[in-house]
């Protein structure tokens, strides 16, 4: 049994990044224009220091806070760790881009922090209402920064539409959990998950109840057919923006969604084997979706949408599988989601240092890449060839792992239909690197201008080296992530 | 004192094999970090680097005690003990050995060949030695999980080396661009290894449910002989492992993206290709699928037998309608391979022995064709066997060795081809007559294209436009003098590989 703690000591991260979000908004008042890069900065330098705070303060954790509202564990401490580094990644690949392209610098930081703020609550929330305040911490930062380049009208819509999408999701997510509430008269998962697996006859207004609670998280996570509003967002916001969501949310919505379906889903078993069956359908409407329409695209970003949209079905199968008896899942999800991160980073880095002045948009328009900016174009050849899933780059290993997990649930057409869709995904990254490294520049856009600053050019470095140290040296990261699986082990 | 020297000794002769992988892959990467450097020097970098694996290969291949047998130089260390339990394991077995010695061969010759190469000269040898890299490791792999891993590797750079660096071919009413070959190679050849991971995810998940994870040739062969898995388990297995190694040796009728990569790609990489890469197929069925999936191998050999006489049939009549050198010589690759296979499918000693030989032999003589292609190509500017005539008057050297190559093609006796070819024969024979005598019409349907291509552009009137190019230069020379005398070594000693294949097909015969 978990402990039940009345140490607030154990939320020590998320106030200290409340404050340093204070903090950050507050520097934005001091610091003069022309040097706002420092806000960055200060972020930056807290969010190192709130890495420390987290791993003295709640490493080795078990407990409940918060009269059970809360848990603090191993999964969450994990999740933190990957949620606070990826946003120290975002900064520091958004500051020439912040700088060139945006207004009001200052606030930009400071909303980032408060969407870690957001994921972190997210992941280690045990009860429904908790869950959606954190979503909704995070979901609003997002809004506000998809739509930061105000005189942009791209961004302006695609501001629109995700708060629209936003928006109604969160009101189905609330209507489900409504229903929930009238049957088990808790918010708490394992109350709810108790009700539910007593319960032999299931009660209609709980089974629709839950259904539309995942679809809450479907539309979060954008999985098929709630995917419609990903690739307008990731196209319209300012790039780094778009890592952010394709990156930190996703990991974040993910992490939460294995969460409820342990929580919630896996104690009650006849539940949850009809569920596998809809999520397993999912995931491969979501695969095939994702891979099939990046195919035609135009757009780099448009095309890393759907190539995103992929991806989530790739998890979105490992998530089926989860069972009572099946640790190495969570492992193999685990790995995937931080092996993901890493090599999503070494694409949208460059792709964000290559936008940041030009303003190019088309797959064309990378032409001549290779010749003028070697760096960034090995960087995304990297970072798509370990999207793909080819060796010696960590996409390779992480995707042989969770294939094989996922074989092991007893799902092995669904492994057959992700490496399938990796098939696919290898054509379209195919046509970006032949762009880059085979077509000879166009006489309108040209690299040269483009420079790579010293916190552009360490995320990626940093990228590319994790991208193939972890494909071929997983055993450390493993061994760590595999600790979180054991607590799930009965 | 000695004794330390001695166990230091065997220390690095243990790990041999690791260093052979382990190389051209670290050179690579040490290519990437440092500065860049001229082309050539990157040339002569990487040709360094090849003589010392080769060096390697030779003494891998000499070292190999046939007495003893079985796996030798095994090198195994744990590398993901949780969860899905994977080690990173190496050995040489006798089939192996002939094979990283081929390979050997023609990396050195491949980066010998390629001093011609201006353009991005670093990415172009950082790419060449990765796909060295990865075959030796494919070949040398004793673990599931890393012989697919250095498969996909050497699959990975397959679509730079040609898209960038390659030539397209213009037919007059249409054109095959490089960036179609390139395209086309990588999405068979990663489509094929769709089947092949989809096949290991499932033997690796039959292994786990018994509760013994592994990845291991050795223990999956003992899980094997156990009745670990069912027939039927076995039938539909291998079928994935056949089409999907199929694919990588040109099977019928998956063949078409072999002769239009080869076209497509710089000679190098050609060589490599057509020479190593198209090997590794047949070298997964040989090592793999007969050996964990006996059962499905005996299901399925009747139909890899007759789509390897497909191969071998329909491969020499397209490489005689061909009017491109090169498109003629990658056609022949798909005609030969077809007897690999159809050797490999006799699943009796002699036939999988002469396939393993066959293998050899056209990787060398294939390689051998591609040098020369490519010199005359380089040259005269033209592959069209209508445009180039009597060639033997201004390029003596380059015509004779083709010349070589081709007898060694349709099966000449003194040269390796022979041997390879008359061993599958007699393995085909005892299994069925008439395949057997199709597969000797194949051999004289090669003979019709080699002497019609020999005819066309060696002998007869010179074309003026042809009469001053010069003959091959000293790199060619060397390598093609040398990939020659190997085709004529193996011809007249075939025991020198046969004695080390014979004790690797024994080990596969005994799985049975």
């Amino acid at each position: 049994m978990i402990p039940e703690s009345s140490n607030l000591l154990l939320l020590m991260p998320e106030f200290v990044l409340a404050g340093l979000a204070l903090v950050v908004f507050a520097s934005d008042l001091i610091i003069p224009e022309g040097k706002k890069e420092w806000v960055g900065r200060l972020a930056v330098m807290g969010l190192i220091g709130l890495l420390c705070v987290t791993i003295f303060s709640v490493m080795g954790v078990n407990e409940y806070v918060y009269n059970d509202f809360l848990l603090v564990d191993h999964y969450s401490f994990v999740f933190k760790i990957i949620f606070i580094t990826v946003g120290i990644l975002t900064i520091l690949i958004s500051e020439e881009f912040v700088k060139e392209n945006l207004t009001s610098q200052g606030e930009y930081y400071g909303l980032l922090l408060l969407a870690i703020l957001g994921m972190n609550m997210l992941i280690q929330s045990q009860e429904f209402l908790t869950a959606y305040i954190s979503l909704e911490l995070l979901s609003f930062c997002l809004y506000v920064l998809v739509g930061y380049s105000k005189f942009n009208p791209k961004s302006n819509e695609a501001a629109i539409k995700y708060i629209i999408f936003g928006t109604f999701s969160s009101a189905i997510f609330l209507y489900g959990l409504s229903m929930v509430y009238s049957i088990v008269g808790s918010t708490q998962y394992s109350d709810i998950s108790g009700t539910l697996a007593a319960s032999n006859a299931m009660d209609p207004v709980a089974i629709l109840g839950i259904a539309l609670i995942m679809i809450g998280i479907g539309f979060k996570i954008g999985i098929v057919p709630f995917h419609a509003w990903i690739p307008d967002v990731y196209e319209g916001a300012p790039t780094p923006v778009t890592a952010y969501l394709a990156i930190g949310a996703k990991i974040a919505a993910f992490a939460f969604l294995a969460r409820v379906v342990i929580g919630v889903m896996l104690p009650a078993e006849e539940l949850w084997e009809n569920w596998q069956m809809i999520l397993a359908i999912s995931a491969v409407a979501t695969m095939l979706v994702g891979n099939g329409i990046a195919i035609v695209q135009t757009k780099v970003k448009r095309m890393l949408a759907y190539s995103s949209i992929g991806h989530s079905g790739v998890l979105l199968s490992a998530v089926v599988v989860m069972g009572s008896t099946n640790g190495i899942v969570i492992e193999s999800l685990g790995y995937y989601l931080i092996g993901y991160a890493v090599t999503s980073f070494a694409v949208f880095s460059a792709i964000t240092a290559v936008t940041y002045r030009n303003g190019v948009e088309l797959i064309k328009d990378f032409a001549g890449l290779s010749d003028q900016k070697p760096l960034l174009a090995a960087s995304i050849a990297i970072g798509l060839f370990s999207l793909a899933g080819l060796p010696l780059f960590v996409g390779f290993t992480i995707k042989f792992y969770l294939f094989s997990s996922i074989a092991i649930g007893g799902y092995l057409w669904l492994a057959g239909i992700a490496v399938f869709a990796s098939l696919i995904s290898l054509y379209y990254y195919l046509i970006m690197i032949k762009s880059m490294y085979v077509d000879t520049a166009s006489s309108e856009v040209i690299h040269n201008n483009i420079i790579v600053k010293w916190p552009m050019k360490t995320v990626i470095l940093v990228s590319i080296i994790a991208t193939i140290v972890l494909g071929i040296y997983p055993e450390p990261l493993v061994n760590q992530i595999n600790e979180i699986s054991n607590l799930f082990t009965p | 004192m000695v004794g330390d020297s001695d166990s230091l000794m065997n220390e690095l002769y243990n790990i041999m094999a690791f260093v052979l992988i382990a190389l051209p892959l670290m050179a690579a990467l040490v290519f990437m970090v440092l500065p860049n450097l001229t082309s050539k020097s990157y040339w002569l970098l990487s040709s360094i680097i090849s003589v010392i694996t080769f060096g390697i290969s030779v003494f891998l291949f000499m070292s190999y005690d046939t007495l003893t047998g079985g796996t030798q130089f095994s090198f195994t260390v744990p590398w993901l003990d949780q969860g899905i339990n994977i080690s990173f394991g190496l050995g040489l077995t006798g089939i192996s050995a002939s094979m990283v010695l081929l390979n050997g061969i023609v990396l050195l010759g491949a980066c010998l060949i390629s001093g011609d190469i201006e353009k991005r000269g670093r990415d172009f040898y950082v790419l060449l030695l990765t796909l060295g890299g990865g075959v030796f490791g494919v070949f040398l792999s004793s673990d599931l999980f890393f012989f697919f891993l250095f498969y996909e590797l050497a699959v990975l750079p397959m679509y730079l080396l040609i898209a960038v660096w390659g030539s397209s071919t213009d037919f007059g009413s249409f054109t095959r661009s490089k960036e179609y070959g390139a395209m086309k190679l990588m999405m068979v050849l990663v489509a094929a290894s769709v089947l092949i991971w989809v096949g290991i995810i499932a033997i690796f998940v039959e292994t786990y449910l018994h509760g013994t994870p592994t990845f291991a040739f050795e223990e999956l062969r003992r899980l094997s002989e156990n009745g670990l898995f069912s027939v039927e388990f076995q039938n539909w297995v291998f079928l994935c492992f056949m089409i999907g190694f199929g694919v990588l040796s040109g099977l019928w009728p998956f063949h078409t993206w072999s002769p239009d990569g080869h076209v497509a790609a710089p000679t190098g990489v050609s060589m490599l290709h057509a020479g190593v890469l198209m090997k590794l197929g047949a070298f997964g069925i040989i090592q793999i699928g007969i050996v964990i999936l006996p059962l499905g191998a005996q299901t399925w050999m009747p139909l890899l037998m007759v789509l390897g006489i497909v191969n071998v049939i329909y491969g020499a009549v397209s490489a005689m309608s061909q009017t491109d050198l090169k498109y003629i010589i990658g056609y022949s690759s798909v005609s030969h391979m077809g007897y690999v296979l159809i050797g490999a499918a006799t699943l009796n000693s002699i036939g999988i022995s002469g396939a393993v030989l066959q293998m050899f032999s056209h990787g060398i003589m294939t390689a051998l064709m591609f040098v020369l292609v490519g010199a005359i190509y380089h040259r005269a500017h033209t592959r069209d066997i209508y445009v180039l005539n009597g060639l033997i008057k201004t390029m003596p050297h380059i015509c004779v060795l083709f010349i070589i190559a081709g007898f060694a093609s349709l099966g000449l006796p003194g040269l390796s081809g022979f041997i390879a070819e008359f061993l599958i024969f007699l393995g085909v024979i005892k299994i069925s007559f008439w395949i057997a005598a199709l597969a000797v019409l194949g051999a004289a349907l090669t003979a019709v294209y080699i002497l019609r291509l020999i005819a066309r552009t060696i002998v007869g009137p010179v074309d003026s436009s042809l009469s001053d190019l010069p003959d091959a230069n000293i790199y060619e020379k060397i390598v093609s003098v040398a990939l020659a005398s190997v085709l004529v070594a193996v011809g007249v000693w075939p025991a020198l590989l046969l004695d080390s294949i014979n004790v690797g097909v024994a080990t596969i015969m005994s799985a049975l």
